[in-house]
Protein backbone atom coordinates (compact mmCIF):
# COMPACT_ATOMS: atom_id res chain seq x y z
CA UNK A 1 0.00 0.00 0.00
CA UNK A 2 2.67 2.52 1.05
CA UNK A 3 5.02 1.36 -1.72
CA UNK A 4 2.34 1.93 -4.33
CA UNK A 5 1.64 5.44 -3.07
CA UNK A 6 5.34 6.30 -2.90
CA UNK A 7 6.00 5.14 -6.45
CA UNK A 8 2.91 6.89 -7.79
CA UNK A 9 3.78 10.24 -6.18
CA UNK A 10 7.44 9.73 -7.07
CA UNK A 11 6.56 9.18 -10.72
CA UNK A 12 4.73 12.51 -10.84
CA UNK A 13 7.66 14.21 -9.08
CA UNK A 14 10.15 12.72 -11.55
CA UNK A 15 8.06 13.91 -14.49
CA UNK A 16 7.97 17.49 -13.17
CA UNK A 17 11.60 17.54 -12.10
CA UNK A 18 12.73 16.24 -15.46
CA UNK A 19 10.92 18.71 -17.70
CA UNK A 20 14.01 20.80 -18.42
CA UNK A 21 16.82 18.59 -17.21
CA UNK A 22 18.59 15.71 -18.95
CA UNK A 23 17.45 12.25 -18.02
CA UNK A 24 20.52 11.30 -16.04
CA UNK A 25 19.83 14.10 -13.52
CA UNK A 26 16.39 12.65 -12.75
CA UNK A 27 17.71 9.10 -12.47
CA UNK A 28 18.83 9.39 -8.81
CA UNK A 29 15.36 10.59 -7.84
CA UNK A 30 13.69 7.71 -9.63
CA UNK A 31 16.06 5.23 -7.99
CA UNK A 32 15.52 6.82 -4.59
CA UNK A 33 11.75 6.54 -5.00
CA UNK A 34 12.01 2.86 -5.87
CA UNK A 35 14.41 2.15 -3.00
CA UNK A 36 12.10 3.95 -0.56
CA UNK A 37 9.23 1.83 -1.85
CA UNK A 38 11.31 -1.32 -1.50
CA UNK A 39 12.13 -0.51 2.14
CA UNK A 40 8.44 -0.52 3.00
CA UNK A 41 7.94 -4.07 1.68
CA UNK A 42 9.74 -5.90 4.55
CA UNK A 43 8.33 -3.41 7.06
CA UNK A 44 4.80 -4.12 5.84
CA UNK A 45 5.58 -7.83 5.83
CA UNK A 46 6.67 -7.87 9.47
CA UNK A 47 3.75 -5.69 10.49
CA UNK A 48 1.37 -7.98 8.62
CA UNK A 49 2.68 -11.12 10.29
CA UNK A 50 2.44 -9.53 13.72
CA UNK A 51 -0.98 -8.12 12.83
CA UNK A 52 0.12 -4.54 13.46
CA UNK A 53 -1.34 -3.21 10.26
CA UNK A 54 -4.69 -1.49 10.47
CA UNK A 55 -7.30 -3.26 8.36
CA UNK A 56 -7.77 -0.34 6.02
CA UNK A 57 -4.18 -0.69 4.88
CA UNK A 58 -4.32 -4.41 4.15
CA UNK A 59 -7.67 -4.34 2.46
CA UNK A 60 -7.77 -1.01 0.77
CA UNK A 61 -10.99 0.88 1.40
CA UNK A 62 -13.69 1.35 0.17
CA UNK A 63 -14.51 -2.03 -1.33
CA UNK A 64 -11.63 -4.48 -0.89
CA UNK A 65 -10.04 -3.72 -4.20
CA UNK A 66 -6.45 -4.47 -3.17
CA UNK A 67 -5.17 -6.96 -0.64
CA UNK A 68 -1.59 -6.65 0.59
CA UNK A 69 -1.09 -10.12 1.99
CA UNK A 70 2.35 -11.73 2.19
CA UNK A 71 2.34 -13.37 -1.29
CA UNK A 72 1.46 -9.98 -2.78
CA UNK A 73 4.26 -8.31 -0.82
CA UNK A 74 6.75 -10.97 -1.92
CA UNK A 75 6.01 -10.53 -5.62
CA UNK A 76 5.93 -6.73 -5.21
CA UNK A 77 9.35 -6.82 -3.60
CA UNK A 78 10.88 -8.81 -6.47
CA UNK A 79 9.17 -6.53 -8.97
CA UNK A 80 10.48 -3.31 -7.41
CA UNK A 81 13.96 -4.81 -7.09
CA UNK A 82 13.96 -5.74 -10.77
CA UNK A 83 12.80 -2.22 -11.67
CA UNK A 84 15.69 -0.74 -9.64
CA UNK A 85 18.18 -2.84 -11.57
CA UNK A 86 16.60 -1.98 -14.94
CA UNK A 87 16.79 1.75 -14.18
CA UNK A 88 20.25 1.57 -12.66
CA UNK A 89 21.90 -0.53 -15.35
CA UNK A 90 20.25 0.72 -18.54
CA UNK A 91 20.20 4.50 -18.24
CA UNK A 92 23.10 5.49 -20.42
CA UNK A 93 21.20 7.37 -23.13
CA UNK A 94 21.57 11.09 -23.70
CA UNK A 95 17.86 11.82 -23.93
CA UNK A 96 16.45 15.08 -22.73
CA UNK A 97 13.55 15.02 -20.30
CA UNK A 98 12.58 12.39 -17.78
CA UNK A 99 9.33 11.25 -19.37
CA UNK A 100 10.59 7.73 -20.02
CA UNK A 101 11.68 7.34 -16.40
CA UNK A 102 8.30 8.62 -15.25
CA UNK A 103 6.52 6.20 -17.57
CA UNK A 104 8.55 3.31 -16.18
CA UNK A 105 7.56 4.27 -12.64
CA UNK A 106 3.89 4.42 -13.66
CA UNK A 107 4.29 1.03 -15.24
CA UNK A 108 5.69 -0.31 -11.97
CA UNK A 109 2.55 1.07 -10.24
CA UNK A 110 0.47 -1.04 -12.62
CA UNK A 111 2.65 -4.02 -11.79
CA UNK A 112 2.00 -3.51 -8.07
CA UNK A 113 -1.74 -3.45 -8.70
CA UNK A 114 -1.37 -6.76 -10.54
CA UNK A 115 0.49 -8.41 -7.67
CA UNK A 116 -1.98 -7.29 -5.03
CA UNK A 117 -5.39 -7.13 -6.68
CA UNK A 118 -8.36 -8.71 -5.00
CA UNK A 119 -10.94 -7.73 -7.55
CA UNK A 120 -10.99 -8.31 -11.31
CA UNK A 121 -11.49 -4.57 -11.88
CA UNK A 122 -8.14 -3.89 -10.21
CA UNK A 123 -6.48 -6.66 -12.20
CA UNK A 124 -7.73 -5.05 -15.40
CA UNK A 125 -6.58 -1.58 -14.30
CA UNK A 126 -3.22 -3.02 -13.29
CA UNK A 127 -2.72 -4.70 -16.66
CA UNK A 128 -3.56 -1.48 -18.47
CA UNK A 129 -1.47 0.72 -16.18
CA UNK A 130 1.43 -1.61 -16.84
CA UNK A 131 0.91 -1.86 -20.60
CA UNK A 132 0.01 1.64 -21.75
CA UNK A 133 3.33 3.24 -20.67
CA UNK A 134 5.08 0.26 -22.23
CA UNK A 135 3.55 0.90 -25.66
CA UNK A 136 5.23 4.30 -25.51
CA UNK A 137 8.51 2.88 -24.20
CA UNK A 138 8.61 0.29 -27.00
CA UNK A 139 8.34 3.08 -29.55
CA UNK A 140 10.63 5.51 -27.79
CA UNK A 141 13.20 5.56 -30.61
CA UNK A 142 10.88 7.55 -32.80
CA UNK A 143 12.83 7.56 -36.06
CA UNK A 144 13.84 3.89 -35.91
CA UNK A 145 11.55 1.68 -37.99
CA UNK A 146 12.21 -1.38 -35.84
CA UNK A 147 11.12 0.48 -32.73
CA UNK A 148 8.03 1.76 -34.58
CA UNK A 149 7.11 -1.72 -35.65
CA UNK A 150 7.57 -3.02 -32.10
CA UNK A 151 5.32 -0.26 -30.72
CA UNK A 152 2.55 -0.93 -33.26
CA UNK A 153 2.66 -4.69 -32.79
CA UNK A 154 2.78 -4.42 -29.02
CA UNK A 155 -0.05 -1.92 -28.95
CA UNK A 156 -2.36 -3.86 -31.28
CA UNK A 157 -1.73 -7.25 -29.72
CA UNK A 158 -1.80 -5.79 -26.20
CA UNK A 159 -5.16 -4.11 -26.57
CA UNK A 160 -6.52 -7.08 -28.51
CA UNK A 161 -5.56 -9.44 -25.70
CA UNK A 162 -7.05 -7.05 -23.16
CA UNK A 163 -10.37 -7.24 -25.00
CA UNK A 164 -10.19 -11.06 -24.97
CA UNK A 165 -9.31 -11.02 -21.27
CA UNK A 166 -12.28 -8.72 -20.56
CA UNK A 167 -14.68 -11.01 -22.44
CA UNK A 168 -13.51 -13.81 -20.18
CA UNK A 169 -14.11 -11.63 -17.11
CA UNK A 170 -17.60 -10.80 -18.37
CA UNK A 171 -18.53 -14.47 -18.81
CA UNK A 172 -17.17 -15.36 -15.39
CA UNK A 173 -19.10 -12.44 -13.91
CA UNK A 174 -22.21 -13.77 -15.61
CA UNK A 175 -21.61 -17.28 -14.31
CA UNK A 176 -20.72 -16.44 -10.72
CA UNK A 177 -22.27 -13.02 -10.16
CA UNK A 178 -19.13 -11.57 -8.68
CA UNK A 179 -15.85 -9.85 -9.52
CA UNK A 180 -14.29 -10.10 -6.08
CA UNK A 181 -11.66 -12.82 -5.52
CA UNK A 182 -13.17 -13.99 -2.22
CA UNK A 183 -16.69 -14.24 -3.59
CA UNK A 184 -15.38 -15.84 -6.78
CA UNK A 185 -13.64 -18.43 -4.63
CA UNK A 186 -16.87 -19.10 -2.73
CA UNK A 187 -18.86 -19.39 -5.97
CA UNK A 188 -16.38 -21.74 -7.64
CA UNK A 189 -16.13 -23.76 -4.45
CA UNK A 190 -19.88 -24.32 -4.66
CA UNK A 191 -19.71 -25.19 -8.36
CA UNK A 192 -16.85 -27.60 -7.73
CA UNK A 193 -18.45 -29.37 -4.78
CA UNK A 194 -21.88 -29.71 -6.31
CA UNK A 195 -20.43 -30.86 -9.61
CA UNK A 196 -22.30 -28.22 -11.62
CA UNK A 197 -20.81 -27.62 -15.06
CA UNK A 198 -21.61 -23.95 -15.54
CA UNK A 199 -21.11 -23.29 -19.25
CA UNK A 200 -20.70 -19.56 -18.72
CA UNK A 201 -17.89 -20.08 -16.22
CA UNK A 202 -16.21 -22.69 -18.40
CA UNK A 203 -16.32 -20.46 -21.49
CA UNK A 204 -15.16 -17.52 -19.39
CA UNK A 205 -12.24 -19.47 -17.96
CA UNK A 206 -11.11 -20.57 -21.40
CA UNK A 207 -11.29 -17.05 -22.85
CA UNK A 208 -9.62 -15.59 -19.75
CA UNK A 209 -6.79 -18.09 -20.13
CA UNK A 210 -6.34 -17.15 -23.78
CA UNK A 211 -6.09 -13.50 -22.72
CA UNK A 212 -3.50 -14.34 -20.06
CA UNK A 213 -1.53 -16.56 -22.48
CA UNK A 214 -1.28 -13.56 -24.80
CA UNK A 215 0.03 -11.43 -21.94
CA UNK A 216 2.67 -13.91 -20.81
CA UNK A 217 3.47 -14.96 -24.42
CA UNK A 218 2.72 -18.68 -24.11
CA UNK A 219 2.95 -20.92 -27.16
CA UNK A 220 0.09 -20.45 -29.61
CA UNK A 221 -0.13 -16.77 -28.64
CA UNK A 222 3.57 -15.93 -28.37
CA UNK A 223 4.15 -14.72 -31.96
CA UNK A 224 4.24 -11.03 -31.07
CA UNK A 225 6.84 -11.28 -28.35
CA UNK A 226 10.07 -11.99 -30.33
CA UNK A 227 9.31 -9.11 -32.72
CA UNK A 228 8.49 -6.71 -29.91
CA UNK A 229 11.53 -7.72 -27.85
CA UNK A 230 13.74 -7.44 -30.93
CA UNK A 231 12.51 -4.04 -32.09
CA UNK A 232 12.21 -2.23 -28.78
CA UNK A 233 15.11 -0.25 -27.32
CA UNK A 234 17.17 -2.44 -24.98
CA UNK A 235 15.87 -0.79 -21.85
CA UNK A 236 12.25 -1.40 -22.81
CA UNK A 237 13.07 -4.98 -23.79
CA UNK A 238 14.67 -5.79 -20.48
CA UNK A 239 11.80 -4.07 -18.67
CA UNK A 240 9.35 -6.32 -20.51
CA UNK A 241 11.45 -9.41 -19.89
CA UNK A 242 11.73 -8.84 -16.16
CA UNK A 243 9.16 -6.49 -14.58
CA UNK A 244 6.28 -7.36 -16.92
CA UNK A 245 6.91 -11.11 -16.66
CA UNK A 246 6.99 -10.90 -12.85
CA UNK A 247 3.76 -8.91 -12.71
CA UNK A 248 1.97 -11.11 -15.25
CA UNK A 249 2.89 -14.35 -13.50
CA UNK A 250 2.08 -12.99 -10.06
CA UNK A 251 -1.35 -11.98 -11.37
CA UNK A 252 -1.92 -15.28 -13.18
CA UNK A 253 -0.92 -17.21 -10.05
CA UNK A 254 -3.05 -15.11 -7.74
CA UNK A 255 -6.13 -15.27 -9.94
CA UNK A 256 -6.06 -19.01 -10.52
CA UNK A 257 -5.01 -20.06 -7.04
CA UNK A 258 -7.24 -17.70 -5.09
CA UNK A 259 -10.34 -17.76 -7.22
CA UNK A 260 -10.43 -20.94 -9.30
CA UNK A 261 -8.59 -23.47 -7.17
CA UNK A 262 -11.70 -25.53 -6.47
CA UNK A 263 -12.47 -26.08 -10.14
CA UNK A 264 -8.91 -27.03 -11.01
CA UNK A 265 -10.14 -29.96 -13.10
CA UNK A 266 -11.64 -27.53 -15.61
CA UNK A 267 -8.45 -25.72 -16.48
CA UNK A 268 -5.43 -27.69 -15.27
CA UNK A 269 -5.07 -29.85 -18.40
CA UNK A 270 -5.16 -26.83 -20.75
CA UNK A 271 -2.39 -25.14 -18.81
CA UNK A 272 -0.31 -28.33 -18.70
CA UNK A 273 -0.55 -28.78 -22.48
CA UNK A 274 0.22 -25.10 -23.16
CA UNK A 275 3.15 -25.26 -20.75
CA UNK A 276 4.62 -28.29 -22.53
CA UNK A 277 4.10 -26.76 -25.98
CA UNK A 278 5.63 -23.45 -24.88
CA UNK A 279 8.74 -25.12 -23.44
CA UNK A 280 9.34 -27.20 -26.56
CA UNK A 281 8.55 -24.49 -29.05
CA UNK A 282 10.41 -21.70 -27.27
CA UNK A 283 13.58 -23.71 -26.92
CA UNK A 284 13.57 -25.13 -30.46
CA UNK A 285 12.85 -21.71 -31.99
CA UNK A 286 15.61 -20.12 -29.89
CA UNK A 287 18.05 -22.65 -31.29
CA UNK A 288 17.50 -21.43 -34.84
CA UNK A 289 18.05 -17.69 -34.23
CA UNK A 290 21.01 -15.74 -35.56
CA UNK A 291 20.47 -12.61 -33.48
CA UNK A 292 21.23 -12.91 -29.80
CA UNK A 293 18.43 -10.54 -28.81
CA UNK A 294 15.91 -12.78 -30.59
CA UNK A 295 17.43 -15.86 -28.99
CA UNK A 296 16.89 -14.29 -25.57
CA UNK A 297 13.33 -13.35 -26.59
CA UNK A 298 12.53 -16.96 -27.52
CA UNK A 299 14.26 -18.19 -24.40
CA UNK A 300 11.98 -15.91 -22.40
CA UNK A 301 9.02 -17.60 -24.14
CA UNK A 302 10.44 -20.94 -22.98
CA UNK A 303 10.91 -19.63 -19.43
CA UNK A 304 7.25 -18.60 -19.42
CA UNK A 305 6.47 -22.25 -20.18
CA UNK A 306 8.39 -23.40 -17.12
CA UNK A 307 6.73 -20.82 -14.92
CA UNK A 308 3.27 -22.00 -16.03
CA UNK A 309 4.01 -25.18 -14.06
CA UNK A 310 3.67 -23.15 -10.85
CA UNK A 311 0.02 -22.51 -11.72
CA UNK A 312 -0.52 -26.30 -11.86
CA UNK A 313 1.20 -27.02 -8.55
CA UNK A 314 -0.42 -26.83 -5.15
CA UNK A 315 -0.68 -23.20 -3.95
CA UNK A 316 2.06 -23.45 -1.35
CA UNK A 317 4.72 -25.31 -3.40
CA UNK A 318 3.79 -23.37 -6.50
CA UNK A 319 4.22 -20.04 -4.74
CA UNK A 320 7.75 -20.71 -3.50
CA UNK A 321 8.86 -22.31 -6.74
CA UNK A 322 7.50 -19.40 -8.78
CA UNK A 323 9.08 -16.82 -6.49
CA UNK A 324 12.54 -18.42 -6.64
CA UNK A 325 12.24 -18.90 -10.39
CA UNK A 326 11.22 -15.29 -10.95
CA UNK A 327 14.17 -14.03 -8.90
CA UNK A 328 16.55 -16.30 -10.82
CA UNK A 329 15.11 -15.44 -14.21
CA UNK A 330 14.96 -11.69 -13.55
CA UNK A 331 18.54 -11.37 -12.32
CA UNK A 332 20.11 -13.61 -14.93
CA UNK A 333 18.19 -11.84 -17.75
CA UNK A 334 19.28 -8.49 -16.36
CA UNK A 335 22.95 -9.39 -16.30
CA UNK A 336 22.98 -11.01 -19.76
CA UNK A 337 20.96 -8.22 -21.37
CA UNK A 338 23.28 -5.70 -19.76
CA UNK A 339 26.38 -7.31 -21.27
CA UNK A 340 24.62 -7.61 -24.65
CA UNK A 341 23.62 -3.95 -24.49
CA UNK A 342 27.12 -2.74 -23.68
CA UNK A 343 29.02 -4.96 -26.12
CA UNK A 344 26.75 -4.27 -29.10
CA UNK A 345 28.05 -1.56 -31.39
CA UNK A 346 25.62 1.28 -30.94
CA UNK A 347 22.17 -0.23 -31.08
CA UNK A 348 22.42 -2.54 -34.09
CA UNK A 349 23.92 -5.95 -34.64
CA UNK A 350 23.04 -8.16 -31.71
CA UNK A 351 24.91 -11.12 -33.12
CA UNK A 352 26.65 -13.76 -31.08
CA UNK A 353 29.96 -12.56 -32.51
CA UNK A 354 29.80 -9.54 -30.21
CA UNK A 355 30.99 -11.82 -27.47
CA UNK A 356 33.96 -13.14 -29.45
CA UNK A 357 37.03 -13.10 -27.25
CA UNK A 358 35.04 -11.53 -24.43
CA UNK A 359 36.36 -13.98 -21.85
CA UNK A 360 39.99 -13.03 -22.50
CA UNK A 361 39.58 -9.28 -22.28
CA UNK A 362 37.25 -8.77 -19.35
CA UNK A 363 37.52 -10.91 -16.24
CA UNK A 364 34.63 -9.48 -14.22
CA UNK A 365 32.33 -9.26 -17.23
CA UNK A 366 32.97 -12.86 -18.17
CA UNK A 367 32.28 -14.00 -14.61
CA UNK A 368 28.91 -12.25 -14.78
CA UNK A 369 28.26 -13.76 -18.21
CA UNK A 370 29.06 -17.30 -17.11
CA UNK A 371 26.97 -17.11 -13.95
CA UNK A 372 24.06 -15.51 -15.80
CA UNK A 373 24.13 -18.17 -18.52
CA UNK A 374 24.45 -21.01 -16.00
CA UNK A 375 21.47 -19.65 -14.12
CA UNK A 376 19.40 -19.33 -17.32
CA UNK A 377 20.28 -22.90 -18.31
CA UNK A 378 19.63 -24.23 -14.80
CA UNK A 379 23.08 -25.51 -13.84
CA UNK A 380 23.35 -26.44 -10.13
CA UNK A 381 24.61 -23.89 -7.57
CA UNK A 382 22.83 -21.07 -9.40
CA UNK A 383 19.38 -19.67 -8.70
CA UNK A 384 18.09 -21.00 -12.03
CA UNK A 385 18.68 -24.55 -10.81
CA UNK A 386 16.91 -23.89 -7.50
CA UNK A 387 13.94 -22.43 -9.38
CA UNK A 388 13.72 -25.27 -11.89
CA UNK A 389 14.14 -27.85 -9.13
CA UNK A 390 11.31 -26.28 -7.14
CA UNK A 391 9.00 -26.16 -10.16
CA UNK A 392 9.76 -29.72 -11.29
CA UNK A 393 9.42 -30.98 -7.75
CA UNK A 394 6.02 -29.37 -7.34
CA UNK A 395 4.44 -31.14 -10.33
CA UNK A 396 6.32 -34.45 -10.34
CA UNK A 397 3.46 -36.35 -8.71
CA UNK A 398 0.65 -34.98 -10.85
CA UNK A 399 2.12 -34.44 -14.33
CA UNK A 400 5.10 -36.76 -14.88
CA UNK A 401 4.87 -36.39 -18.68
CA UNK A 402 5.22 -32.62 -18.36
CA UNK A 403 8.36 -33.14 -16.31
CA UNK A 404 9.89 -35.25 -19.10
CA UNK A 405 9.17 -32.53 -21.67
CA UNK A 406 10.54 -29.83 -19.37
CA UNK A 407 13.79 -31.76 -18.86
CA UNK A 408 14.08 -32.24 -22.61
CA UNK A 409 13.54 -28.49 -23.08
CA UNK A 410 16.24 -27.69 -20.54
CA UNK A 411 18.64 -29.95 -22.40
CA UNK A 412 17.91 -28.14 -25.68
CA UNK A 413 18.33 -24.76 -24.00
CA UNK A 414 21.89 -25.61 -22.95
CA UNK A 415 22.84 -25.76 -26.64
CA UNK A 416 22.06 -22.12 -27.36
CA UNK A 417 23.24 -20.72 -24.06
CA UNK A 418 26.56 -22.40 -24.62
CA UNK A 419 26.85 -20.85 -28.07
CA UNK A 420 27.51 -17.55 -26.25
CA UNK A 421 29.85 -19.32 -23.88
CA UNK A 422 31.79 -20.83 -26.78
CA UNK A 423 32.13 -17.48 -28.57
CA UNK A 424 33.28 -15.75 -25.40
CA UNK A 425 36.02 -18.19 -24.50
CA UNK A 426 36.99 -19.91 -27.75
CA UNK A 427 35.89 -17.34 -30.34
CA UNK A 428 38.26 -15.33 -32.52
CA UNK A 429 39.17 -11.67 -32.27
CA UNK A 430 36.95 -9.36 -30.25
CA UNK A 431 34.29 -7.67 -32.38
CA UNK A 432 31.98 -6.05 -29.89
CA UNK A 433 32.50 -2.73 -28.16
CA UNK A 434 34.85 -2.94 -25.23
CA UNK A 435 33.00 -3.23 -21.94
CA UNK A 436 33.44 -0.20 -19.72
CA UNK A 437 31.93 -0.30 -16.27
CA UNK A 438 31.54 2.57 -13.86
CA UNK A 439 31.23 2.10 -10.13
CA UNK A 440 27.43 1.80 -10.11
CA UNK A 441 27.43 -0.81 -12.88
CA UNK A 442 30.04 -2.88 -11.06
CA UNK A 443 28.16 -2.72 -7.76
CA UNK A 444 24.84 -3.62 -9.37
CA UNK A 445 26.27 -6.48 -11.44
CA UNK A 446 28.07 -7.74 -8.34
CA UNK A 447 24.81 -7.67 -6.41
CA UNK A 448 23.00 -9.51 -9.21
CA UNK A 449 25.66 -12.24 -9.22
CA UNK A 450 25.53 -12.40 -5.43
CA UNK A 451 21.74 -12.84 -5.51
CA UNK A 452 21.97 -15.58 -8.16
CA UNK A 453 24.61 -17.50 -6.20
CA UNK A 454 23.02 -17.00 -2.77
CA UNK A 455 19.59 -18.14 -3.91
CA UNK A 456 21.23 -21.02 -5.78
CA UNK A 457 23.21 -22.28 -2.82
CA UNK A 458 20.74 -21.49 -0.04
CA UNK A 459 17.24 -21.26 -1.54
CA UNK A 460 16.02 -21.08 2.06
CA UNK A 461 16.87 -17.36 2.16
CA UNK A 462 13.66 -17.05 0.14
CA UNK A 463 11.69 -20.15 1.01
CA UNK A 464 12.37 -19.71 4.72
CA UNK A 465 10.27 -16.55 4.90
CA UNK A 466 7.08 -16.76 6.86
CA UNK A 467 3.97 -16.34 4.76
CA UNK A 468 0.35 -16.05 5.69
CA UNK A 469 -2.05 -16.79 2.84
CA UNK A 470 -4.83 -14.39 2.14
CA UNK A 471 -7.31 -14.09 4.96
CA UNK B 1 -46.52 -1.35 -25.15
CA UNK B 2 -43.67 0.79 -23.90
CA UNK B 3 -40.03 0.04 -24.65
CA UNK B 4 -39.31 -0.84 -21.05
CA UNK B 5 -41.26 -4.06 -21.16
CA UNK B 6 -39.70 -5.12 -24.47
CA UNK B 7 -36.24 -5.03 -22.94
CA UNK B 8 -37.27 -6.67 -19.72
CA UNK B 9 -39.02 -9.48 -21.56
CA UNK B 10 -35.82 -10.35 -23.43
CA UNK B 11 -33.98 -13.32 -22.05
CA UNK B 12 -30.35 -12.84 -20.94
CA UNK B 13 -29.23 -15.28 -23.65
CA UNK B 14 -30.16 -12.73 -26.33
CA UNK B 15 -27.69 -10.28 -24.88
CA UNK B 16 -25.02 -12.96 -24.69
CA UNK B 17 -25.54 -13.85 -28.35
CA UNK B 18 -25.60 -10.21 -29.44
CA UNK B 19 -22.39 -9.32 -27.65
CA UNK B 20 -20.69 -12.52 -28.79
CA UNK B 21 -21.57 -11.67 -32.40
CA UNK B 22 -20.34 -8.09 -31.96
CA UNK B 23 -17.14 -9.36 -30.39
CA UNK B 24 -16.59 -11.81 -33.25
CA UNK B 25 -17.13 -9.05 -35.85
CA UNK B 26 -14.39 -7.06 -34.11
CA UNK B 27 -12.18 -10.13 -33.89
CA UNK B 28 -12.67 -10.87 -37.58
CA UNK B 29 -11.78 -7.28 -38.42
CA UNK B 30 -8.58 -7.44 -36.38
CA UNK B 31 -7.55 -10.63 -38.13
CA UNK B 32 -8.31 -9.51 -41.70
CA UNK B 33 -7.87 -5.74 -41.99
CA UNK B 34 -4.45 -4.13 -42.48
CA UNK B 35 -5.13 -0.46 -41.80
CA UNK B 36 -3.98 0.49 -38.29
CA UNK B 37 -6.90 2.87 -37.71
CA UNK B 38 -9.46 0.25 -38.75
CA UNK B 39 -7.74 -2.20 -36.42
CA UNK B 40 -8.09 0.30 -33.60
CA UNK B 41 -11.81 0.65 -34.38
CA UNK B 42 -12.24 -3.13 -34.40
CA UNK B 43 -10.61 -3.37 -30.99
CA UNK B 44 -12.96 -0.66 -29.71
CA UNK B 45 -15.87 -2.71 -31.08
CA UNK B 46 -14.64 -5.74 -29.13
CA UNK B 47 -14.39 -3.65 -25.95
CA UNK B 48 -17.89 -2.30 -26.46
CA UNK B 49 -19.25 -5.81 -26.95
CA UNK B 50 -17.75 -6.65 -23.56
CA UNK B 51 -19.30 -3.49 -22.08
CA UNK B 52 -22.73 -4.53 -23.36
CA UNK B 53 -22.31 -7.97 -21.86
CA UNK B 54 -21.27 -6.55 -18.49
CA UNK B 55 -24.24 -4.20 -18.39
CA UNK B 56 -26.63 -6.97 -19.39
CA UNK B 57 -25.35 -9.32 -16.68
CA UNK B 58 -25.29 -6.51 -14.17
CA UNK B 59 -28.89 -5.56 -14.80
CA UNK B 60 -29.98 -9.22 -14.96
CA UNK B 61 -28.46 -10.04 -11.59
CA UNK B 62 -29.23 -6.71 -9.94
CA UNK B 63 -25.57 -6.30 -9.02
CA UNK B 64 -23.81 -2.99 -9.58
CA UNK B 65 -20.21 -4.27 -9.84
CA UNK B 66 -20.55 -5.01 -13.56
CA UNK B 67 -21.64 -1.46 -14.35
CA UNK B 68 -18.71 -0.15 -12.32
CA UNK B 69 -16.39 -2.27 -14.45
CA UNK B 70 -17.90 -0.73 -17.60
CA UNK B 71 -16.93 2.77 -16.48
CA UNK B 72 -13.36 1.66 -15.97
CA UNK B 73 -13.28 -0.08 -19.34
CA UNK B 74 -14.52 3.08 -21.08
CA UNK B 75 -11.94 5.28 -19.34
CA UNK B 76 -9.08 2.93 -20.07
CA UNK B 77 -10.22 2.44 -23.67
CA UNK B 78 -10.04 6.18 -24.16
CA UNK B 79 -6.50 6.32 -22.74
CA UNK B 80 -5.49 3.38 -24.88
CA UNK B 81 -6.94 4.98 -28.01
CA UNK B 82 -4.99 8.17 -27.28
CA UNK B 83 -1.69 6.30 -27.02
CA UNK B 84 -2.57 4.12 -30.00
CA UNK B 85 -3.36 7.09 -32.24
CA UNK B 86 -0.12 8.76 -31.16
CA UNK B 87 1.77 5.63 -32.20
CA UNK B 88 -0.07 5.56 -35.53
CA UNK B 89 0.82 9.23 -36.14
CA UNK B 90 4.46 8.38 -35.35
CA UNK B 91 4.57 5.57 -37.92
CA UNK B 92 2.72 7.70 -40.46
CA UNK B 93 5.45 10.34 -40.22
CA UNK B 94 8.09 7.73 -40.94
CA UNK B 95 6.54 5.62 -43.67
CA UNK B 96 3.68 7.82 -44.96
CA UNK B 97 1.18 5.01 -44.51
CA UNK B 98 -0.90 3.39 -41.80
CA UNK B 99 -0.79 -0.06 -43.37
CA UNK B 100 0.48 -2.51 -40.78
CA UNK B 101 1.31 -4.96 -43.58
CA UNK B 102 4.33 -2.77 -44.38
CA UNK B 103 5.85 -3.70 -41.06
CA UNK B 104 7.62 -6.95 -41.68
CA UNK B 105 11.21 -5.96 -40.98
CA UNK B 106 11.42 -7.96 -37.76
CA UNK B 107 11.52 -11.63 -38.63
CA UNK B 108 13.21 -14.82 -37.58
Amino acid sequence: MKSLLIIFLGAIAVLFFGIKRPERKSLPIALLVLIAALVFIPLDWIAFIHKHVPDWQIKYVPTNMLSWDTPALAFSGVLILAAIFVLGLFSKNKLHGADLLGLMLFSVCGGLLMTSFSNLIMLFLGIECLSIPLYVLAGSRKSDLGSNEAAVKYFLLGSFSTAVFLLGCAFIYGGTGSLDLDSLARATNMLGHMGIKSQLVMAGLLILMVGMFFKIAAFPFHFWSPDVYDGSPNRATVFMATVVKIAAFAAFFRLFHYAFNDIKGWWAMTIAVVSAATILFGNIAALRQQSMKRTLAYSSVAHAGYMLMAILASPFDGFWALLVYLVAYAFSSLSIFFLLDRTSNGNEGFSFDNFNGFGRTNKFGSLVLVIGLFSMAGIPLTAGFAGKFGLFNSIIGTYPWLLVIALLGSAISIAYYFKVFKNAFFGGEQQGTKLELNLMDTVMLGLAVLVILTVGIWPTVITGLQIIPAP
Amino acid sequence: MNTDSIFSSLDISHYIYLSSVLFCIGLFGVLTRRNAIVLLMCIELMLNAVNLLFVAFSSYMGDSAGQLFVFFIMVVAAAEAAVGLAIIVMIYRNVRSTDVGLFDKLKG
